[in-house]
Parts: structure tokens; C-alpha cells; sequence
């Protein structure tokens, strides 16, 4: 039997069959996503920080990228709405991400620290959510994701709010010369896809409107100091190596095979946990001089 | 083999027992979680017998006349370089342990991090929630105010 619910919006009123392992059953669904009433607007561009030297690490930090988004969603009176939900799912798809590390003298070695690639990083994509991964949903909180209630016609409105950030410690150890190595070098890249749905009681998921967005940072260190750490470390910008983007509103389903496989399915981990995992435990190669590394691996 | 039916009397000193290993002598939770100075600061000290508490806390939100639940990950650390193995941490009897504060971001609201989805909590009226390890306790902190990000004097994290 064909089950329509993968096919994207129904027609308001038409009966959708949802597979049961034990039996077939016909749920009615008359709620209904008015047609092109969805709407999303970037309030806030995303940014992107100097680094923040401390102590011990350099932040890198960015300022929030806002939207705002909003649906109609009809209806009739007395209609159940247990099971719709308005929210906002993301993807990123893409991210760089290592240090290089040297010592003060050339006989001190130097140290490559890998996040993006595996086995640090397993694959590219991830859905990144706030809370856990299996909520499928960017954020659960309220105004990031609205049930629907009625009285219909309902407009409801969402904001979605975003600040990556990532750190690197400044020291670390070089186990073949046994030296500390200290942060020479970093560059981040965090590509994103965000995008505005609707959940159905069959858990259908309806996607209305996506941007693509993106920050990145490439620094420069130069100890004044050794060891180097708060007012002793200065960060220089990589020409063309900083700054965020983010793209026009597209409308409809993001079908890039890029990452669609991650935006709904059964993940193991959130992009957050894949990062910090990653930053836990790099893929780590080290020279027993200042070496040149390559960057892709 | 019969059935073994718990009557009246044992079932009130069993109640009792149990409400003895949760509250200190004064009625209170055996484990109180006080605000510090300073918003997102708590200090949680142990009157009871020793405990294994989960080392994740809950984070709170006061929405309309309820607290509801927050994706804010705070881990029971007094430092950013605090070691933590396995779920729990023993809180000794009479133990007084300081939590690192959380300035209200749902990712990196301790110590800075590597965060992709990220959100800050506030404005708002938030408590912390301790848990025993088995899930079987729970001790909330009183509520605390976290103001708007601009205004808010907790700085972002940075490993610090």
C-alpha cells in the first residue's frame, strides 16, 4: 500500500495511512499548513569575534545569528492538534578545523591537532541540536518550537538564535621531545543549513523555508613570552580568514544529498557532542622539529 | 513460597527510613543546594549520609506557574579542569562543594567549549535541580534571575 505521508504537505482533508507494524490504520489529518504562508527573515547576521586569549586556551567566539519565522496552519474546530509541531531543524555540513602547535626553539618540535577529519570527526554532517539529538528539533524551548492550538486559522510565529564557538588549548605536550608546544596557528569553518518545518501526528516532517549560513576564523599566534598565555599571546588575522555569511531565504524542502540524510533520521550524536569528542580526542601527529603539516588529513 | 504482605506498621517505618536518608534532622533535604553571590553560582552541601549524585544538573526555567526543563548542559564541577569519572560524584556527609558557575548558555555555560548549536537561556527565573545517581532523588535550588544577554554581567566562558 502506498503510504503517502512521505510525499511532503497532503491535501487538507484527505486521509493518510501510517504503517503499523501489527496493522494498517487510517489517521485523519484535516489540520493543514496553509500554502505559501510561511515566512523567515534573518533579524540578526551571524559574526564572528577575535579570539578571546586566556590563561590556559583561546576562545573563539561569534555573535548570534536571529531569524524569525512564522507559519499559518488551518484548521476546523475541534480538530485534533496532539502531534503538530512548528520548529526549526538545522544541519552543518561542512567544518574545518585544526591547530598547529610549535615550540619555542626548532629542536622543541612542533604538533598538528586534526578535528575535522576522521577518525576524530566520522563525517562532515551532523544535525545540530540544543538537547539531545533525538529531539530532532534544533531547540525544544519555547518561542525556538510552538505546538500548534488553534483557534485556527493559527499564525505562529518562532525565533532561532545561534552562537558557535570553539576553543584551543595554548600549550601542549610534544611526547617525542617532551618540550610544551604552544599555539601558532587555527582555523575554523562551520557551514550550516537551517530550516523552518512543520511536524505532523504522522511524524512527517514538512519543510517550508532554509538559509545557509557560515562563520570562519584563521588566526595567527606570536608569543611575546614563554610560556605564552594571557597579554604574552597575540592573535593575528589570516588575510581573507575571517568573517560570516549567511544566504538568501530559499523556499521549500533543502534537498542537498549533502546533508539530508541527517536531518531527520535516527542520529547516534548531536554536532555538538561530535565536536567536542573531536576536541577531546584530535587526531594528533608530531614532529620532533618545526614542521610543515598537511592540512588535509 | 508465600506471599509476604507488608502491614501497616512496616510500611510506615519503611517510609520512615526512607524519609530519614533524604532529609536531615530539621525536615530539610539532606542535600541543599543554595544560590551563591552572584546569578548561576550555587554552592550544595551534603547533611545527610554520604550520596552519589548524577554529575549532570538540571537547569530549570520558571515558564508561567511552572518550572520547566532547559537542554542546558551543567555538569557538577567546582573547576574546568576537575576530572570527572563515571556519572557520579560522592558527596560526602557534611561535604560543602561549589559549583562552577553557569552564565546561561545552553552550550559552554561553565567552561567554554566547542559548540555549534548554542543558546542563551535567559532573560528569566532559573533554579538548579540536583539528582541522585539512581534517579530515585532530586533537590532543587532556589531560584535565581538571569537578565537579558546584554545586560547580564556573566561574561561568555572561555576555558577560564
Amino acid at each position: 500500500m502506498l503510504d503517502k505521508s512521505v510525499d511532503g504537505p497532503h491535501i487538507p482533508g484527505e486521509w493518510y495511512t501510517q504503517v503499523n507494524t501489527r496493522n494498517l490504520r487510517k489517521t485523519p489529518m484535516t489540520i493543514s499548513i496553509a500554502p505559501n504562508s510561511a515566512t523567515m527573515s534573518v533579524t540578526t547576521r551571524p559574526g564572528v569575534t577575535a579570539p578571546a586569549v586566556g590563561a590556559t586556551s583561546v576562545a573563539f567566539n561569534s555573535t548570534t545569528i536571529s531569524c524569525a519565522g512564522s507559519v499559518k496552519m488551518n484548521g476546523t474546530v475541534g480538530d485534533p492538534t496532539a502531534g503538530w509541531l512548528v520548529g526549526w531543524v538545522q544541519a552543518q555540513w561542512i567544518e574545518t578545523n585544526w591547530g598547529f602547535y610549535r615550540g619555542q626553539f626548532d629542536a622543541d618540535g612542533s604538533v598538528f591537532h586534526q578535528r575535522a577529519r576522521p577518525p576524530a570527526r566520522p563525517a562532515q554532517a551532523c544535525r545540530d541540536t540544543v538537547g539531545p539529538v533525538g529531539d530532532i528539533f534544533y531547540s525544544t524551548s519555547a518561542t525556538l518550537r510552538m505546538p500548534v492550538t488553534g483557534p485556527f486559522p493559527q499564525t505562529i510565529p518562532l525565533v532561532f538564535r545561534d552562537t558557535p564557538s570553539e576553543s584551543y588549548p595554548i600549550s601542549v605536550a610534544n611526547s617525542l621531545t617532551g618540550k610544551p608546544n604552544f599555539l601558532r596557528e587555527v582555523q575554523l569553518e562551520f557551514h550550516f543549513c537551517t530550516i523552518l518545518l512543520v511536524r505532523d501526528p504522522a511524524n512527517v516532517f514538512h519543510q517550508l523555508k532554509h538559509i545557509y549560513w557560515n562563520m570562519r576564523w584563521q588566526y595567527r599566534f606570536t608569543a611575546t613570552a614563554f610560556p605564552p598565555g594571557l597579554g604574552t599571546l597575540t592573535a593575528i588575522q589570516v588575510p581573507n580568514g575571517v568573517g560570516a555569511n549567511v544566504s538568501a531565504v530559499f523556499s521549500g524542502a533543502a534537498t542537498d544529498r549533502r546533508f539530508a540524510s541527517v536531518l531527520t533520521s535516527a542520529q547516534t550524536n548531536s554536532c555538538n557532542q561530535v565536536a567536542s569528542a573531536a576536541s577531546t580526542s584530535p587526531n594528533v601527529r608530531e614532529s620532533r622539529k618545526w614542521e610543515t603539516f598537511d592540512l588535509g588529513r | 513460597m508465600g506471599n509476604f504482605r507488608p502491614g501497616p506498621l512496616s510500611m510506615l517505618l519503611a517510609s520512615l527510613f526512607l524519609m530519614s536518608a533524604c532529609f536531615g534532622a530539621q525536615g530539610k533535604p539532606a542535600v541543599q543546594v543554595t544560590n551563591g553571590n552572584a546569578p548561576g553560582t550555587a554552592v550544595i552541601t551534603n547533611r545527610g549520609p554520604d550520596i552519589a549524585l548524577n554529575r549532570t544538573l538540571s537547569v530549570e526555567k520558571h515558564v508561567g506557574a511552572t518550572w520547566t526543563a532547559t537542554d542546558a548542559a551543567v555538569r557538577l564541577i567546582a573547576a574546568c579542569d576537575d576530572t570527572e569519572v563515571g556519572i557520579a560524584r560522592v558527596l560526602r556527609r557534611d561535604e560543602t562543594f561549589s559549583l562552577k558557575p553557569w552564565n546561561g548558555w545552553t552550550c559552554g555555560g561553565q567552561c567554554g567549549g566547542s559548540c555549534r548549536a548554542n543558546v542563551y537561556l535567559g532573560p528569566g527565573e532559573f533554579r538548579f535541580v540536583v539528582k541522585s545517581a539512581d534517579g530515585k532523588q532530586r533537590f532543587e535550588g532556589p531560584a535565581f534571575v538571569l537578565g537579558a544577554l546584554a545586560t547580564n554581567p556573566v561574561k561568555r566562558a572561555n576555558g577560564q
